[in-house]
């Protein structure tokens, strides 16, 4: 089981930020629409710990 | 690295920032065959990477409804860093969780060994609406590292900040903090 967490998209900086938000905006809509027929499942919390937890790691 | 991840992550988690492109590059580094579940802090970064990660092959790909926010209100385990205070130069992290009604909270945390005459204690601290705090008790060193197991059936949830201390072994437990050590936040 591998946890892929932490994707933040906007930069969080003292110094800079809106311009690295701004690229990185146009990056999440090159992205979107580069992924839009990908598929995955949704998990609620519940549903995703015992994913966690009966996954061999 | 995102500084939402140094906030506190589930335990295990590697951290990918998707708005540098560092998921991208680690794509071609992941197995395939392994199970991934995909969260964040806000949905549009989840969604995203659960579709690169699927769009690149990988067949079980999970995201986490509702978020890391979803996941610390529901209680399940999230892990924090905890820093050095002071003149210190440690580190260490902490874990918390509520399941089956069992309150379970871990210290680990890499610190010289205490002044003679000295001790380590684990502290829980909220600051609303009135500043209180309990001691989590003495941290044993284990394989390496001062670590501490602290239990409870009733959910310390409110308590979200850890704060490690050096006592005076003369005083015992005695309740009342001297200097801190490490510090941190779930």
């Amino acid at each position: 089981m591998i946890l892929v967490g932490g994707l933040v998209y906007f930069q969080q900086n003292n110094s800079g930020s809106k311009t690295n938000q701004t690229m990185d905006n146009s990056k999440i809509a090159q992205d979107q629409a580069e992924t839009s027929q990908a598929t995955y499942t949704n998990l609620s919390p519940k549903e995703a710990y015992e994913l966690i937890n009966n996954t061999p790691t | 690295m995102s500084p939402n991840y140094d906030k506190g992550h589930l335990p295990g988690a590697i951290n990918h920032y998707v708005g540098n492109g560092s998921l991208d590059l680690a794509i071609p580094d992941l197995d395939k065959d392994k199970t991934y579940l995909v969260y964040c802090h806000v949905n549009s970064a989840a969604i995203l990477g659960a579709e690169k990660l699927s769009k690149a092959g990988f067949g079980q790909v999970y995201r986490l409804e509702g978020n890391y926010a979803g996941w610390v209100e529901d209680d399940y385990p999230i892990e924090v860093g905890l820093e050095a205070v002071g003149d210190f130069e440690s580190s260490g992290v902490a874990t918390r969780s509520f399941l089956n009604n069992q309150f379970e909270h871990t210290v680990a945390a890499s610190l010289d060994d205490p002044a003679e005459g000295k001790f380590y204690e684990g502290w829980l601290v909220r600051s609303e609406p009135k500043l209180e705090f309990f001691s989590t008790g003495k941290l044993e060193l284990q394989n390496g590292a001062y670590q501490l197991v602290y239990t409870d059936e009733t959910s310390q949830h409110d308590y979200s900040q850890v704060v490690i201390t050096q006592e005076t072994e003369a005083n015992g437990l005695d309740n009342v903090p001297e200097t801190h050590v490490l510090e941190g936040s779930f």
